[in-house]
Formats: C-alpha cells, sequence, structure tokens
C-alpha cells in the first residue's frame, strides 16, 4: 500500500501573534477509528487552532500517514505538539511528556479485536497473513505481546503487516487481502466478517508534547485540551496518563502474560502495641448519691 | 366494816388464852349486834366489855368496826390508839387503826401501817382495800393497781359480793396506767356481775377507746343518752374522731364538751388538736393556750401547745414556752417535753443547744428511742458524728409508727454521714431498714453495701428499693450492683429503664448524664465499649457545659470512645477505629489517644492521614512496651513511607537500620519492624513486577522473604519469586519450584502455565491453567487465556 501524506495549514493567527514562530500541530494515529481522510485532516486543523490560540502563535495542523514522516518532523523539530497512537508512542524512544489522553465514545481506552471472516476458528489462522494499523514498526510484538499477550508464539502467523490505518486494515481485509485483522473495537465491520477475539483495551491517542517545551506553554497546551471540543470521532481531551504508556512500552518486550503476583495481606499487627491498653470510666462513688432522710416534724 | 369485823374474829380467835369473864360475853353481843346492823347496841355492849376488861383487844376492834361504819374515823383512831399500846403488833390493831387514819386524812400516818401490816401477811386483804382506794383516790395508780391485784387474791369468798366496785376502780387505775387492755378486761368483769352502771360502761368505753378507736366510738355513741351527766363522752369521741382523722367531729365534740363542762382544759386541748389537724395553727395555739391556762401544773397541754407554735414557723417561741414550763422534775417524770425541745431547737437551728440540753435527759430516760434519735440528729448536725454512733448503738425499742420513723431516720442519717466507714454505715442502715423499711432507708443501706463490696446484699437492698421508688438514681444504682455481680444483662436493661426515666422532662438534668456515665462505666468494665458510646451520645444535649459533670461527661466520652475505637481495630474495622478514636482525641486530647490513632489510621490505609497522624507524635514517647515506645513511630514512618514504590527502598533501608539497634529480644517493636519490613518489600516486589523492574523485585521479594515475621506467606513469596524467574526468562527453574507449590496454591498452576506457554508448549500450558481452575484458583484473566488457548490450539473440552 503505497503511502500518501496529505498536508494542509492553517494559519489562524492574531494580530498580537502575527510575529511568532509558526507552531505545527502533528497527528499520527493510525488507530483511532476516523471514518475519513478528511475527518482526520478537519481534526488536525480544529487542534492546530486550539493551540495556536492557547499559545499565542500561529499554528497549523498536519496529519502524518506514516511513522517515519512524523518520526522525522518530530526529530527536526518540527513537530512539537502532537496527537498520536498510545501503542506507536509505548513503541519509539522519544523526549515527550504525556499531556493528556483522548475521549472516544466517552472513554479514555478501547478493546482490541481479532477480526476474520466469520465462522472461521483461530486454529484456522494458524499461518495467514493478518493486518494491524501501524505502530511504527513493531507490530509483530504489538500484535503477539502486547495484544494476545504470548497467547501464540512467533511463527503462528506467517505474517504480521502495517497498514495505514484502521479503516485501510479493514478495507483490504474486505477486499481479502488479508485472512485477519487487528483493529480496535467500534465501528462497522466489511461483509461477512466478524470479531474472532476479543483483545484487551488499550489507551486511545494521546496527546503529547516533545522536546523541552516551556512550563508555561506546557500549561497552557494542557488548558486547551481540557477545554477541547473535537469531532464525533475525537471528542476530547483528559488530563495525562503517561503511566499507561509506561506500561504499554513494558508489554512490548516481553510475551509473557501477567502472573498472578502474590502481596498477601501483610500489614504490621500494630494492635499488639495497644494489646495491654485498658480502659475504665471513674463512676461517682455511691455514696455520693445516699440521702439523708428529714427529721420531719414528729408527727 | 366486815371486813374489820372480820379482822376481829381473827384476833379474838388469836387470843383465846385470855380466859372466859363477863367481858368475853359482851363482845361475843356485841358482834352479834355489829353483824346485824344494831350498832347501837354493839357499840354499848363493846364499851362495856374494854370497860371491864381494858385488856380484851377484840373488842377494841369490834368497837373501831361501829365507828368506821358511822365514818367516826376520829373516834376511831383514837379508840385503836388505846389498843396499839396494849398490842403494838397485832395485825388487826394495826390494819384498824391504820384504816382510820387514812379514812381520818392522816394517810401519813396510816399508810405505814397498812404497809406494815402487808409487809408481815401478805394476805390481810382489809389493809390491801384500803391502801387500793387510798392509792386510787391519791392518783398512784401502778400503786393502787398492786394493792387491788392482791385484795382479789386474797380477800375471802364473802366479801365477793363487793368485786365490781372495786374492779371497776382497779380498771379505771389500769386505763390510768397505760394498761387499757388489762382495764378493759377490770371493766368488763366489773360488768359480767350483773346490770352494769354507767361508771362500768364508761370503763368499757374508755379502754377501748385507748385500744381501738374506731370500735370505741360505736360504744360512745351508745353512751350519748349519759352525756348530760358524764360530758366526758364527747371529749372521749371527740379524741377518737381526731385519732381517726376526723378533726371536723373532733372539733364539733370538743365544742359540745366545752359548752357543757364549761371551762376545761382537756376540752380545749382537743378543740386546739382539732384545729391543728385542720391546719389552723391560729386557732389551735389559741385553744391550747386556754388549755394551758386553765391548767398551768398539767405539762401535756404546755408541751402539746409548743408543738403546735413549733409548727407555725416559730421554734424560738416554742422553746420559750417550754421553759416557761421548765424541764421535768425528775428529768424521767415528762419524756414528751424532752422531746419537744428537741423537735424546737432542731428546728431552731440550735442543734448545739438541742445537744448539750438532750444529753442529761437520755442519760435520765435511757430507753426512750426518740430522745436518742433527736439527740443524734442533734450531734450529728454539730458534726459529733462518733457521738451519734455511739447515742444510737443501743438496740431501742420503737413501739410507734412515729417512733420507728424517727429512730430510722436518725440512724439512716448518722449512717450516710459515716460511709466512709462502710461496715459501721452498713450496721446502722441495716438496724434502720428492720424499724422503718423506707426506700430511701433500703437504697442507702445498698449504697453502703456497694461501698462495702458487699454487692450481692446491696443487690438484694437496692431491688427493695427499686421496688418503693424507681427513681433514676435508684435504678441505675441497682444497675450497678447487677452489673458488678456479673448479671450484665439484667443491668442492661435496668440502666436503659434509668436513663429513659431520667430523660424525661422533669427529671433533674444531671441525672441522665450520671446514669449514662454509670452505664458507659459498667459496659466498659464488661468489655462492651460500643454500647457504653451509645449510652453517652444519648445525653449528649444534655451534659453540654462547663461544670464539673459536663467535663466528666467529656472524659468518660473520650475513654469509651477510645475504647471502642481500640475494640474496632481489633475486630479488623480501622475505618470505624479511625473515627472513634479520633472523637476522642478531639473532645479529650491526650497522648494515647493521639498514639493509637496514629495505629488506626495506618491500619486503615490512609498513607496521608497514617503519617500525618505519625507527624503529630513522632517527637513524643508513646504508651507502648518498651522499646516500642520510642521505635514504633519511626517504625511505623517508615512503613508508610514505604507503601509509596519510589520511597520503598529508602523506608527498607530506614528499617534495616532500626534493626541494627535490636538487641534481639523481640518484642512488639521488633514485630512491628520485621512486619513493616515484609509488607514493604511484598508492596514493592509487586509494584517492580508490575513495571517489570524484575530484578529489583527478586531483591525486594528475598527482603521480605528474610523477614523474621509470624506466619510468614513463605510459599507466596515463592510463587512470586518463580513469576519474576519467567519474567527473567528463566523458566526452568521457575517450573521446578511452581511444581512443588501446586500442591498448596492453585495460583501456582497458572504461573505454571505461563511458564509453559514461555516454553512455547502451549498444550502444557492449557493443561495447567485448566487444572488451576480446577484447583479453585481465582484469577481473572484465566478464563480468556483458556478460552483463547483452546482456540488458537483446539481441544476445547
Amino acid at each position: 500500500m503505497r503511502a500518501i501524506v496529505l498536508a494542509l495549514a492553517v494559519i489562524v493567527a492574531t494580530v498580537a501573534a502575527a510575529h511568532a514562530a509558526p507552531v505545527t500541530v502533528g497527528v499520527f494515529a493510525p488507530s483511532a477509528p476516523f471514518p475519513s481522510t478528511a475527518a482526520r485532516v478537519e481534526l488536525a486543523n480544529k487542534l492546530g487552532a486550539a493551540f495556536g490560540a492557547a499559545l499565542h502563535k500561529p499554528a497549523a495542523g498536519r496529519v502524518y500517514a506514516r511513522a517515519a514522516d512524523f518520526a522525522g518532523a518530530v526529530k527536526r523539530g518540527e513537530v512539537v505538539i502532537a496527537l498520536v497512537d498510545a501503542a506507536y508512542l509505548a513503541s519509539v524512544v522519544a523526549n515527550h511528556t504525556v499531556i493528556a489522553t483522548s475521549i472516544v465514545d466517552d472513554q479514555p481506552a478501547r478493546a482490541w479485536r481479532l477480526v476474520g471472516r466469520a465462522g472461521t476458528p483461530l486454529g484456522g489462522l494458524r499461518g495467514k497473513r493478518v493486518l494491524v494499523p501501524s505502530v511504527g514498526g513493531r507490530e509483530h510484538d504489538f500484535v503477539l505481546n502486547v495484544l494476545l499477550a504470548g497467547d501464540v508464539g512467533r511463527e503462528y502467523f506467517e505474517k504480521i503487516e502495517p497498514a495505514p490505518d484502521t479503516a485501510s486494515a479493514l478495507a483490504a481485509l474486505g477486499l481479502g487481502k488479508a485472512e485477519a485483522a487487528v483493529v480496535p473495537a467500534g465501528g462497522e465491520l466489511p461483509a461477512g466478517m466478524a470479531e474472532l477475539l476479543a483483545l484487551p483495551a488499550l489507551p486511545n491517542p494521546v496527546l503529547v508534547v516533545y522536546g523541552a517545551l516551556p512550563a508555561d506553554e506546557r500549561k497552557a497546551v494542557a488548558e486547551a485540551a481540557a477545554g477541547f471540543k473535537g469531532d464525533a470521532t475525537i471528542a476530547g481531551f483528559r488530563a495525562g496518563d503517561g503511566d499507561a504508556v509506561r506500561g504499554l512500552a513494558r508489554r512490548f518486550f516481553t510475551s509473557s502474560k501477567p502472573g498472578p503476583f502474590a502481596v498477601p495481606a501483610a500489614k504490621p499487627a500494630v494492635t499488639e502495641l495497644a494489646q495491654s491498653r485498658t480502659f475504665a470510666i471513674e463512676r461517682t462513688p455511691a455514696a455520693a448519691f445516699a440521702v439523708a432522710p428529714p427529721l420531719g416534724t414528729g408527727r | 366494816m366486815l371486813a374489820l369485823v372480820g379482822g376481829a374474829t381473827v384476833g379474838h380467835a388469836q387470843r383465846q388464852n385470855q380466859g372466859e369473864d363477863e367481858s368475853a360475853a359482851l363482845v361475843s353481843e356485841g358482834r352479834a349486834a355489829v353483824k346485824r346492823g344494831e350498832l347501837d347496841t354493839a357499840a354499848k355492849a363493846l364499851d362495856q366489855a374494854i370497860a371491864l376488861n381494858p385488856r380484851r383487844i377484840e373488842a377494841y376492834v369490834l368497837r373501831s368496826a361501829v365507828y368506821w361504819t358511822r365514818k367516826q374515823y376520829k373516834a376511831g383512831v383514837q379508840l385503836m390508839r388505846r389498843a396499839q399500846a396494849l398490842a403494838p403488833a397485832d395485825e388487826a390493831v394495826l390494819t384498824a387503826l391504820g384504816s382510820h387514819l387514812v379514812r381520818a386524812g392522816d394517810a401519813q400516818a396510816g399508810v405505814p401501817l397498812l404497809q406494815q401490816v402487808i409487809a408481815n401477811n401478805p394476805k390481810r386483804y382489809d389493809a390491801e382495800i384500803i391502801l387500793g382506794d387510798h392509792w386510787y383516790a391519791t392518783g398512784k395508780w401502778m400503786n393502787a393497781v398492786s394493792a387491788f391485784e392482791a385484795y382479789f387474791e386474797h380477800r375471802p369468798a364473802d366479801l365477793a359480793g363487793e368485786d365490781a366496785r372495786h374492779r371497776v376502780d382497779l380498771g379505771d387505775a389500769y386505763l390510768r396506767a397505760h394498761q387499757p387492755a388489762k382495764a378493759l378486761a377490770a371493766f368488763h368483769e366489773a360488768a359480767s356481775a350483773g346490770k352494769p352502771d354507767v361508771r362500768t360502761r364508761l370503763g368499757i368505753a374508755w379502754a377501748t377507746a385507748a385500744l381501738d378507736c374506731k370500735k370505741a366510738r360505736g360504744l360512745l355513741r351508745e353512751l350519748e343518752p349519759f352525756t348530760a351527766t358524764n360530758p366526758e363522752i364527747w371529749l372521749v369521741d371527740g379524741r377518737c374522731a381526731l385519732a381517726l382523722g376526723d378533726s371536723a367531729a373532733a372539733l364539733e365534740r370538743g365544742q359540745r364538751y366545752l359548752g357543757r363542762a364549761g371551762k376545761s382544759a382537756p376540752g380545749h386541748a382537743l378543740l386546739g388538736e382539732a384545729y391543728e389537724q385542720r391546719g389552723n395553727v391560729g386557732e389551735a395555739r389559741r385553744e391550747l393556750e386556754s388549755a394551758r391556762d386553765l391548767e398551768p401544773g398539767r405539762r401535756s397541754w404546755t408541751v402539746k401547745l409548743a408543738s403546735v407554735v413549733r409548727r407555725t414557723g416559730d421554734p424560738k417561741a416554742a422553746i420559750r414556752v417550754l421553759d416557761q414550763l421548765g424541764a421535768p422534775k425528775p428529768a424521767d417524770a415528762d419524756p414528751e417535753w424532752w422531746s419537744e425541745l428537741g423537735f424546737a431547737l432542731l428546728a431552731a437551728d440550735d442543734a448545739s443547744g438541742a445537744a448539750s440540753r438532750l444529753a442529761p435527759a437520755v442519760d435520765a430516760l435511757p430507753n426512750d428511742a426518740v430522745l436518742r434519735a433527736l439527740l443524734a440528729r442533734a450531734q450529728l448536725a454539730t458534726s459529733q458524728v462518733d457521738a451519734a454512733v455511739k447515742t444510737l448503738e443501743p438496740e431501742l425499742s420503737v413501739g410507734t409508727p412515729r417512733a420507728q420513723k424517727l429512730v430510722a431516720g436518725a440512724l439512716a442519717a448518722v449512717a450516710v454521714a459515716k460511709l466512709g466507714e462502710p461496715a459501721t454505715a452498713e450496721a446502722m442502715l441495716g438496724r434502720a431498714a428492720k424499724i422503718d423499711p423506707s426506700p430511701t432507708v433500703w437504697r442507702d443501706l445498698g449504697i453502703a453495701q456497694l461501698a462495702n463490696d458487699h454487692a450481692p446484699a446491696a443487690l438484694e437492698s437496692l431491688e427493695r428499693a427499686r421496688q418503693g421508688d424507681a427513681a433514676p438514681i435508684t435504678l441505675m444504682l441497682y444497675a450497678r450492683a447487677r452489673a458488678i455481680t456479673g448479671d450484665a444483662t439484667g443491668a442492661r436493661a435496668t440502666y436503659d429503664q434509668a436513663l429513659a426515666g431520667a430523660l424525661a422532662p422533669a427529671q433533674p438534668r444531671g441525672d441522665a448524664v450520671e446514669v449514662a456515665i454509670d452505664w458507659a462505666a459498667s459496659e466498659l468494665a464488661a468489655g462492651d465499649p460500643q454500647v457504653a458510646v451509645t449510652a453517652l451520645e444519648k445525653v449528649a444535649q444534655r451534659a453540654q457545659g462547663q461544670g464539673p459533670l459536663a467535663q466528666r461527661f467529656r472524659t468518660a466520652l473520650a475513654q469509651a470512645r477510645h475504647a471502642a475505637g481500640i475494640a474496632a481495630l481489633r475486630a479488623g474495622n480501622a475505618g470505624r477505629a479511625v473515627d472513634l478514636i479520633k472523637a476522642s482525641v478531639a473532645s479529650a486530647p491526650s497522648l494515647t489517644g493521639q498514639c493509637d490513632l496514629a495505629l488506626a489510621e495506618v491500619v486503615a490505609g490512609d498513607s496521608n492521614a497514617a503519617f500525618t497522624a505519625l507527624k503529630q507524635i513522632a517527637s513524643k514517647s508513646c504508651p507502648f512496651p518498651p522499646p516500642a515506645d520510642v521505635q514504633a513511630v519511626p517504625i511505623l514512618l517508615a512503613y508508610i513511607d514505604g507503601l509509596n514504590p519510589r520511597r520503598a527502598k529508602a523506608a527498607l533501608d530506614r528499617l534495616t537500620a532500626l534493626a541494627r539497634g535490636d538487641k534481639g529480644n523481640g518484642g512488639a517493636a521488633a514485630n512491628l519492624r520485621e512486619a513493616s519490613i515484609h509488607a514493604v518489600a511484598l508492596e514493592a516486589a509487586s509494584d517492580a513486577y508490575r513495571n517489570a523492574s524484575y530484578a529489583q523485585a527478586r531483591q525486594y521479594l528475598t527482603a521480605a522473604s528474610r523477614a523474621n515475621v509470624r506466619g510468614k506467606n513463605t510459599d507466596e513469596i515463592s510463587l512470586d519469586l518463580a513469576l519474576v524467574d519467567i519474567a527473567d526468562n528463566r523458566v526452568d527453574a521457575a517450573i521446578a519450584q511452581l511444581q512443588r507449590l501446586t500442591a498448596r496454591l492453585p495460583d501456582a498452576w497458572i504461573a505454571l502455565g505461563i511458564a509453559y506457554e514461555r516454553k512455547a508448549e502451549p498444550q502444557k500450558a492449557l493443561d495447567a491453567w485448566r487444572a488451576a481452575r480446577k484447583a479453585g484458583a481465582r484469577f481473572a484473566p484465566l478464563a480468556g487465556w483458556i478460552d483463547a488457548k483452546e482456540r488458537f490450539f483446539g481441544g476445547a473440552p
């Protein structure tokens, strides 16, 4: 599949920001379930406008279709703010800070699924070709370690190949160019296709800043993200979740499932310290309630 | 006269050796004439006999009988003086002389002669009857009773016809000697001789009135026809009406009596007492003053007047009334005067005067229970408690309800003052309860018994007090006794009842607080502090303020909450423990509370709150068993710190450093420290494993396994180490370890499956997971793993 780079720049400038250096807001989120490229571009423009306004700088949104192009732009410093697939971010080494997690269908994460022709047993996929939205080259580790967590060995499938995005992966599957695809859950499947296996949930695309963005600008970006109103696919952002990305990154490196690590209830028995504690409430001595009968009148 | 004739007969028989002469014939003639009632003939014959033979004694005696019959007592005296000169020891002579002397008005000379006769011969009924009449006439009632009784014992049968008259006298003497039952019997005996005369019927009525006024009033009504001549019937009926509480009838009878009898001290006295009973003390005072003025020598009117004056609220005036009359001489002659003086002095707040003036009276009247009670009260009021105890020491005979109340009240009052010596107090109150078992006395006795550690006895006494007066404080004391005797359930029910009563609007504000505090004390002692808290919280509104009771309430509630907090902590409810101990410390700050709050916060798991609580006591020595008193806080601070994975290593270093100072003698501090190391290391290992820092996880697990903790989870740590081995690609070692653990830990099967999966042995992995499921392992992803494995590789069951 031929990579296409679509770039649109929308200059958002104010009188005050007219002389500042322009900012590029990159979008590399192949897994995000945009219904079309146009929708993807439109969101990029919105993001550019929002963050440009927040930083008082001219800003442009730019969609990257290939990981290498995106990585190059980051490396060159062209992109300092970006909306990136969490899986991609977890699979590469870069100086970034996660600002926020995007919200899709009101959730910060969504399950994935293995899709194939309806009625195909999983065992029938042995030696077959599987497509997955690109994560920048580590698609094998992504599918086998992160999503299948070692359920199958590295030789189980014939090939695990990247697709430009979820829609492309499903379109290719529908056209019979692969026997299965691993994609985020949700949305319509091509005719005759069905979910063969539910896979774990992963974080939605995250908003990151690259390099040493000054603290005040980082804060302005975070505030703009919190107030951002997106589209039907990405409605907005929720602060943080770098931990989720770091956890995801670790899963790239091992095919082991996380085991039932036992953490016995081992709180120190502090009650032993108060074992000898005794309590008493001082009563009024009974004698205090004694009443001497009055003398009376003698009658 | 017959008696004298009889005596002369006996005298004659004793002198047979005097020879038969003419005078003897004349004496016989004279005796016969006396018997026939021919007194002139008798006198002539007897005078001739004496003239013929002046030594013939029987002639004198017979002649004296003639004088007696003619009431010529002085002549009789002269004659018998001559006879006495001839026969000074002759009983008949002495009897006749004594009798004539008494009747002639010279009782001073006659009575000793008669007494001499009786002393020599108690059977001399003729002397007894003269004495009886004399004593009766002079108001010596007990002497009269003795004489009459002796007369009836020895008089010859032929004198029985005169019995009725003498028995009425005897009955009257009995009545006046305060022996109404005997009096009634004597009157009835007199009445049985024939149709009773008015005097006998009056006697029966008087005696009955002294015994039973209700019955007497019926008899007195029957005597109404005789009131014209015996207006005292109204007087007695009025007295009975008064005794029966019918002051209107008493007043009416008194007025009728006065209307008939004219000025009469008893009549005015009756009116006075009737007015007093009706609450008209002014009229009462006036009437009693009239009675006193009419009969100033009759002490009882003055004493009654003083009593009324005292009740008008002027005890000093009452004292003046009594002092004007003067103390009785001898002192034992008028006990009522003394007791009224005691009442008046005490009412005038002159307890010192009462003590000094009553003391000699008690010496004179040692068996007067009322006087002793009053003296004890006076001594008590002047802080002479021991003297009061001594005054009440003798066993006192208390006949009337008034005396019973007074004596029991004095015993109880002195005992209450003596509660510092509970044994003495208990003994005195025991006596009081026997004399007048009032609820107050039972309650005080129960209190003394509680103070004397006689709880079972206290339980009985307070049960009786409760039956008589279920006041909240009484119920509370009863509940306390039940609690002390081990009846926790019964105590709780009674406390509940007491508190409900104490919370009633009319009850003193403090009662509810006292009850709640006492209840809480019992519950705390019984080991149920939560009930103590509930009881105290019910009265929180009533305990508001700054007074001593409010302060005691706050302290009690703080104690109860603290205790309940510790109980909650022991029961594993740390959140509740925090709430309770926090509230305790807030109302009554204490280091112990702060220290225990920190413990609760640690167990509750709120690291920030625990940290804050621990920091507050970081520089203090908590009341924990040494060396935990100084080590526990640093250990727990390290523990809390170590729960943050980023600070776990530093925390473990601190804990390890604390262990270096340990002399190895175990104890709470060492246990706490080792448990902290264990817990921190396990948490840190878990975090490291989650973050794929396997080397670190291994280090922490090793530290956890080295910790010297009772009931250490060795198998779990081994499982964790095996998981780390798997992640570290030391799969075979992990499998070997896990195979040993599967028998005890179902989760080991899960880890074993993961290990086999890492070895690309999906079927073994599947088998292991199935075994885990069968062994009951609880691990959420397991079902999905099995499902995926079965679907990828086939072999679904």
